[in-house]
């Protein structure tokens, strides 16, 4: 059976919305799946809107390019404005609660949860991206959680192993909040 | 009572993109002021370049055009070309006008076109991630010149203006600086005359803005300010050029 699922990843310059992008990508190749991963940078050098695009796929994907996306996962308030019709009509959005305020309800699925304020909790505000990675792989199911580990680790610079440990315990919250304790 | 002063017309009232401490706001405020008191918002055309200040026609109440990197000045002389009435300006960074776009640059002023450049020079490519330009300072470092410029590998600072006034059709170049508020106040005069060249019909006019960028010189906004007044103008002299 063919899958193929999309997902736009949107937030704020600095929220790691590039790294959350090619951890999913990065994971979904260790298991076997075809992946693209398409950043798109504004012209701003410090803060804007940074965005990602990724494709996971049992077949190979013929552009990386998402005009309507599967999974919205959306980390600050103005990515909302700009991409929430960037979702298919049936598709998911998993929003940070923590600094983005639902207000209309579409008929898409809807996840939110303080992807910011777990992180604070944490100990690093930087891994709020896992947490929303914990909770989309949780949701789909399309990814297993061991690969995600595996594909920090991998990605982590060899000055910042230290790092997997925070990155590990945000992506188990994640994980947490979906499945339940 | 009497109202003196106020946010300028052909500024729109938004927030900027740019770095904390870059120039590119201060130089779009004082073009604004030039054209409200000219009085020339309605005939004017800028052409934004390719650079941090690609969007600056975000930020202007005025008629803008998009041109290719560097080719502002041809877009600019097709335009004054077919509509001589209208005020032309570009507005271009130093990569955008002495690097990919030193040849439209150098024929645009050679053939004397009666347009007025404000060329932003910050001796880096901003948007692209701080790398070595043209006008780079010797020995400073940037993300293609990790050691500092070399004479002997990069070869000395572009002086693009000081080029462009052996051309016997360019009529005005002068340099200034944001680094002070005096400095500022000469800027907004140079562009004022660069300006009132082209309406009055004198030709070719370029003002050299001297623009701090904090984020690439590893500075912070008040120490860029201070290189530019301590170093900057040691290489690039302000004042009138032609």
């Amino acid at each position: 059976m063919i899958m193929v699922e999309k997902v736009i990843i949107a937030g704020a310059g600095g929220q790691g919305i590039m790294v959350l992008g090619r951890v999913l990508a990065e994971a979904a190749m260790r298991e076997n799946k075809f992946v693209t991963w398409l950043p798109a940078y504004g012209a701003e050098v410090r803060g804007g809107t940074a965005y990602c695009m990724v494709i996971i796929s049992t077949q190979e994907i013929g552009s990386p390019f998402i005009d309507k996306a599967d999974t919205l996962i959306i980390m600050n308030q103005p990515s909302l404005g700009k991409f929430k019709n960037r979702l298919s009509k049936k598709g998911l959005l998993i929003a940070n609660s923590s600094l983005v305020k639902i207000t209309a309800q579409t008929k898409s699925g809807l996840l939110k949860q303080p992807f910011t304020d777990i992180a604070v909790d944490l100990g690093n505000i930087k891994v709020a991206n896992m947490v929303a990675v914990g909770c989309y792989v949780a949701s789909k199911k399309n990814i297993h959680p061991e690969t995600v580990v595996k594909a920090i680790t991998d990605m982590a610079p060899k000055d910042k192993l230290a790092l997997v440990k925070i990155n590990k315990q945000a992506l188990l919250k994640g994980i947490e909040l979906v499945r339940g304790k | 009572m009497e109202k003196i002063f106020s946010h300028p017309k052909s500024l729109r009232k938004v927030s900027t993109h740019y770095c904390p401490g870059c120039g590119h706001g201060i130089a779009h405020r004082l073009i604004a002021e030039v054209i409200d008191e000219l009085e020339i918002r309605e005939r004017i055309i800028a052409v934004a370049p390719v650079g941090c200040a690609v969007l600056a026609y975000d930020y202007w109440d005025f008629d803008c055009t998009e041109a290719a990197h560097g080719r502002a000045l041809s877009v600019a002389t097709g335009m004054k070309r077919i509509r001589p009435e209208n005020i032309i300006f570009t507005y271009q960074g130093d990569g955008d006008l002495a690097a990919i776009g030193t040849n439209e640059t150098i024929h645009t002023a050679n053939r004397g076109e009666n347009l007025t450049v404000i060329f932003i020079n910050n001796a880096v490519y901003g948007m692209t991630g701080g790398q070595m330009a043209p006008t780079t300072l010797l020995g400073q470092k940037t993300a293609t010149t990790p050691a500092g410029r070399k004479v002997a590998s990069e070869g000395y600072p572009l002086k693009i203006s000081e080029l462009l006034a052996q051309l016997p059709a360019v009529k005005f170049i002068e340099r200034t600086s944001l680094h002070s508020p005096q400095e500022v106040i000469k800027t907004k005069r140079a562009i004022k005359e660069a300006f009132e060249n082209q309406i009055n019909q004198i030709g070719f006019s370029m003002v050299e803005v001297l623009s701090p960028c904090p984020t690439y010189w590893n500075l912070s906004p008040k120490q860029a300010l201070d290189w530019i007044r301590d170093v900057m103008v040691k290489e690039f002299p302000l004042g009138r050029i032609k």
